[in-house]
């Protein structure tokens, strides 16, 4: 537990100040952007509304950049042969990139609405001053957009072991190929599977009423719910359900396929 | 007898898309000594010392590293190494805060010697590591290994970069270190900055271990002799001659006769082994101790 302490001590210290300056440089961005909006007169304005995606391109960058020392023959040698475990190496980088990451953007976002909400009562605004906090659900979204960033970043954190040169855009351009892949096969698959019920003389009206349910000429796609509802369990059904199973199933995915690569990676 | 430090059998390496380095390599280092690894450029010394701590992993073979395999990267393994490379990157903080952070993973890390170490190597303490030369950057990689207790020290080309006084201190310092019992290998081309250091000497040629010996066997072998030419050298059967004016020095198996002795020549030692190695095994009475890869 002292090692993976100071592990995390460690990668705190060497990412810091990227993470800090960039959050916060970020953070200042998007406020000034409201602010432009200002120039016929103070507007309160809810700077949480970009939070979401903020998060997510910032959390791509700072997550592409975690195994930086992998690129680089000089730095490799001596992540690979610092005296603690793969876990502890590995898991430092990934606290850092996730609870550290999102506690420092969610902090700089507050700061930012903060110091919008004083220029504002300075320039004689006095609208609804709860605006400026998200009407004072900042939490809610930081915890809504840090549900949607950790699959993400478990892509992008594997992506970072694996790809030596340009993590980010090889990461992004293998995902699109994944996704389309998938479709493609998915769309093929459906298609012969469920072809008596969706083409021919007799769609929609033979086999598919035996089954007990009815499948319309647009739901040849594994994607559409009306195929699911009939094969899934009831739970997976409901949005909340389904997003949270997913999510936790590319977490372990991602992040375990990553402590494996790390593993793996030679100097 | 002692646990080797590192061993290596029937080890086989070849980096990804590239053409056999190692065929059959053995190797053992015992505990508490000196090893010269030397060989020309590309001969393999630094994948034998990243095969030796893990950083690589071999085909075929095995290669342990304190009697557990290296390529596991067990804590404890690497809590007893410290590995200079030649070539390396440092991070963005000073010099003091990477003490602190390397060293916060070694329980044996000598703080008080660390910064003996740098005072000695004349760094600045609070200056940005990333700042400062190559030369100075060597330094504070050497005293930090230096000063970490560690079992296992190896050392890359470390005088490349340091400067004549710094040469001096680091020669006092791997003394020191030997006379405390640890292992320490140095992959150098520069014999002439290790030559009173090392007790055990590797020589790598084309991924081959072309002879290994203790300087002591060595030393009984063979001996260096002063010739009035090259032809001289030759005709007395040296068996490597350099010019050193307004002599030639020249390296012989024939160790009668009343000539006072000098020093073991690495360079004359290292050229006699890659023309004629098995003369030289069989003078020194060693087997041979790699297979051609």
């Amino acid at each position: 537990m002292k090692r993976f302490q100071h592990a995390f001590r460690h990668e705190l210290v060497l990412h810091w100040r990227t993470m800090s300056v960039t959050t916060l440089a970020v953070a200042g961005a998007v406020m000034l952007l409201q602010m432009v909006r200002w120039w016929r007169g103070p507007l309160a304005f809810n700077l949480w509304n970009g939070f979401g995606l903020v998060t997510m391109v910032i959390g791509i960058i700072i997550t592409t950049g975690m195994f930086g020392e992998l690129r680089s023959p000089g730095s490799r040698l001596e992540l690979l042969l610092r005296p603690a475990s793969v876990l502890e190496k590995v898991g430092a980088k990934l606290l850092v990139s996730t609870v550290l990451f999102m506690t420092l953007i969610t902090g700089a976002f507050l700061l930012a609405s903060l110091v919008s909400l004083l220029l504002y009562l300075l320039l004689g605004g006095r609208a609804d001053l709860l605006l400026f906090f998200d009407n004072g659900q900042w939490l809610v979204t930081a915890g809504a957009a840090f549900f949607d960033y950790l699959p993400v970043q478990a892509v992008f954190f594997f992506g970072s072991v694996y790809f030596r040169k340009n993590p980010a855009g090889r990461t992004l351009l293998a995902m699109v190929g994944w996704v389309a892949s998938y479709l493609v096969l998915s769309l093929a698959m459906t298609r012969l599977i469920f072809a008596p019920y969706v083409t021919g003389r007799y769609a929609g009206l033979g086999a598919p009423r035996a089954l007990g349910f009815q499948l319309d000429r647009n739901s040849g796609f594994i994607a559409g719910s009306r195929i699911w509802a009939h094969v899934a369990p009831g739970f997976l059904l409901s949005g909340r359900g389904l997003g949270i199973t997913v999510r936790v199933l590319v977490l372990l995915t991602f992040w375990g396929l990553s402590f494996l690569r790390f593993r793996e990676t030679e100097g | 007898m002692q646990q080797p430090i590192v061993r290596m059998e029937q080890v086989r390496f070849a980096y990804r898309r590239k053409p056999l380095l190692f065929r059959s390599v053995d190797l053992e280092i015992p505990p508490g000594s000196v090893v010269g690894l030397l060989g020309r450029n590309g001969a393999g010394k630094t994948t034998l010392l990243k095969l030796a701590t893990g950083a690589l992993f071999s085909m075929e073979g095995s290669i342990e590293l304190f009697g557990r395999p290296a390529a596991g990267r067990g804590t404890s393994g690497l809590g007893r190494t410290v590995f200079v490379p030649e070539q390396f990157e440092v991070p963005a903080v000073t010099v003091r805060q990477y003490l602190d952070l390397q060293g916060g993973y070694y329980p044996s890390f000598d703080r008080d010697l660390a910064e003996s170490c740098l005072d000695r190597l004349v760094v600045d303490r609070d200056a940005p590591f990333a700042e400062l030369s190559f030369g100075q950057q060597k330094k504070v990689l050497l005293a930090f290994a230096l000063s970490r207790a560690a079992d296992l020290i190896i050392l890359d080309e470390p005088t490349n970069g340091l400067d004549i006084p710094a040469k001096q201190v680091f020669r006092s310092l791997v003394a020191e270190r030997a006379a405390e019992g640890r292992t320490v290998v140095i992959s150098t081309h520069q014999v002439r900055d290790v030559e009173n250091l090392i007790d055990r000497i590797v020589i790598l040629e084309a991924g081959e271990i072309l002879f290994q010996a203790t300087l002591e066997a060595i030393s009984g072998a063979v001996r260096v002799r002063r010739f009035e030419s090259l032809e001289a050298a030759a005709e007395a059967g040296a068996l490597a001659a350099h010019p050193d004016p307004p002599e030639v020095r020249g390296l012989l198996t024939d160790t009668s006769g009343d000539v006072a002795p000098e020093m073991i020549d690495l360079e004359l030692l290292f050229a006699a082994a890659l023309e004629y190695p098995e003369q030289l095994r069989r003078a020194c009475g060693v087997a041979p101790c790699g297979d051609a890869g």
